[in-house]
């Protein structure tokens, strides 16, 4: 009898707490449906970009229709919805995002990773390390790593199915020839499973090895594109790479200015029109929770010298 | 009101769910759990009823994920009391071949699979996933599962499922990225072999 007093408390708490006329978590459930079916293939086919029906949004293209149509299939009331955009809690669309999904779905929200069920990103992965059972869903708007290659679907689709990987070896090559190293930053192209070549998303390669091994579920969605594809947990993701030009990730010589973190992905922050900056960790969550600790960076940015320019 | 015209003999006394967003939420997450994470076994607690041979966790999975767009084969006659149930309460299409279906559920295991879409290499998307009822799911040591979604290894017990049913999955996913996925079905646990997953049999005194 309890069991059922729980269910049917649970029941009236979702017509309580979510937006009057709107489905639950906005989608419709045919919609839900058919992502849903879309996400357990992506599962089952690491890395492969599902096709699937991509609905019309209240907002654009391009600002997370994809990871918002994931999230709004996988979320039920008791998850705990964490929005981030570019590493921070507090930005235009990661609080409207969170907020869309409080009123619609009438869930919790936090800005605490290791307390979120579900975490919707943009072009970050939180620094704190994520656990089993958190699933992490990226805004993606290329799905395609080879798009820029190869424009025929048709083509790249092949190119997939018989891992016929050469040409992005060449594009890296190319750079290496002309930099003397990689100089792609972000989006670099990871190898799922030792199989399909997948776009990890506009994340800096700074969060790539990340993505190996990860004990949390990852989703990609993108809206315009209309595909979905995942990794699922305790998976092989490598960045690909040469022997004698193996991978690797940004470094700084600076620390954090709020928190003094030498660990984590910085954002350099300008702070007048005399070249002053100072460098701030991207993720807002890790740095608040170090400085609630106690930790303290060197502060105020500091002044512009000649020698920098040299 | 094309349904109040049906005969009443089509209506089942058996029960969906009682609220389907909700529960169907809360079922597809369990599914994306043992998918996500192959060997693993989740519960249904749902209180919904479902025509004998079928499972409440085999009615669950139906529910949660088939609609008038998807194609499914019953290893069961076409006028079966499961068939009446999953049409009324879901709106799927029974197809004559098991080849056409994009679900394909047994409810007692077979020797061999019948003929399957695998999916092609450019889209190994549309293959099958097959629902498969057993007698019994846990994590005795029978099945040695590896591959994505499993660190190290995972144990799997299905009771009733014949050797050569494995061996053949192993033969059809070997043409990765085509392959079938397979949901498990036990009464109300529930678990998943997606075509990732490598599976070795472990042997028993018996052989």
């Amino acid at each position: 009898m309890t069991a059922i007093s729980g269910e049917q408390k649970k029941s009236s708490r979702l017509k309580e707490k979510t937006l009057d006329g709107y489905n639950f978590a906005y989608l419709d459930d045919q919609t839900k449906r058919m992502i849903r079916r879309a996400t357990l293939k992506a599962v089952a086919i690491p890395g492969y970009q599902v096709p699937f029906g991509s609905r019309e949004m209240p907002l654009p293209f391009g600002w997370g229709t994809g990871g918002i149509q994931v999230t709004a299939s996988i979320i039920g009331i008791d998850d705990t919805l964490k929005v981030i955009d570019q590493g921070a809690d507090d930005t235009t669309n990661a609080v409207n995002i969170r907020r869309f999904f409080a009123k619609t779905a009438g869930v919790e929200t936090t800005e605490n990773t290791s307390d979120a069920s579900i975490i919707q990103t943009r072009h970050r992965i939180p620094e704190a390390k994520l656990k089993s059972d958190q699933i992490i869903v990226y805004q993606v708007p290329i799905p395609e790593p080879l798009r820029w290659i190869e424009p025929r679907e048709e083509e790249t689709r092949k190119m997939h199915a018989l891992t016929e990987y050469g040409v992005m070896h060449v594009g890296l090559y190319e750079n290496i020839a002309h930099f003397g190293k990689v100089t792609t930053s972000y989006n670099y192209p990871v190898q799922v499973n030792d199989h399909y070549v997948m776009s990890p998303s506009p994340i800096p390669k700074f969060d790539n090895p990340k993505m190996d091994e990860m004990p949390a579920l990852q989703l990609f969605g993108a809206g315009r594109e209309k595909r979905i594809y995942a990794v699922p947990p305790y998976t092989k993701v490598k960045s690909l790479d040469f022997e004698d030009h193996p991978f690797e990730i940004e470094s700084w010589s600076e620390c954090c200015a709020l928190c003094g973190s030498s660990s984590s992905f910085l954002d350099e922050v300008i702070t007048d029109d005399k070249g002053s900056r100072m460098f701030v960790c991207s993720d807002s969550n890790f740095c608040a929770n170090r400085r609630a600790k106690g930790h303290k960076g060197p502060g105020l940015p500091r002044k512009f010298e000649i020698k920098d320019i040299e | 009101m094309a349904l109040l015209q049906e005969p009443t003999d089509n209506i089942p006394v058996e029960t969906g769910f009682d609220d389907p967003v909700y529960e169907s939420q809360i079922v597809f997450r369990k599914i994306l759990k043992v998918m996500s994470e192959p060997g693993t076994i989740k519960k249904i607690k749902n209180k919904l009823s479902a025509p004998a041979p079928m499972m409440k966790a085999t009615a669950a999975v139906c529910l949660t994920l088939m609609d008038f767009q998807t194609k499914v084969w019953l290893d069961l006659p076409r006028d079966s009391e499961v068939s009446k149930y999953l049409k009324f309460h879901t709106g799927l299409r029974i197809v004559e071949h098991s080849s056409e279906a994009d679900f394909v559920v047994f409810f007692s295991a077979p020797d061999e699979l019948p003929p399957l879409n695998l999916g092609t290499d450019e889209n190994p998307e549309t293959a099958a996933t097959v629902i498969i009822q057993t007698q019994s799911l846990d994590d005795t040591k029978k099945l040695k599962l590896t591959g994505p979604g499993i660190k190290k290894s995972r144990f799997l017990n299905a009771e009733n499922i014949p050797t050569s049913l494995w061996d053949h999955r192993g033969k059809a996913n070997s043409l990765f990225p085509k392959g079938i996925d397979i949901i498990l079905t036990s009464s109300e646990k529930l678990s998943a072999l997606p075509r990732t997953t490598k599976i070795k049999m472990i042997k028993t005194e018996k052989g």
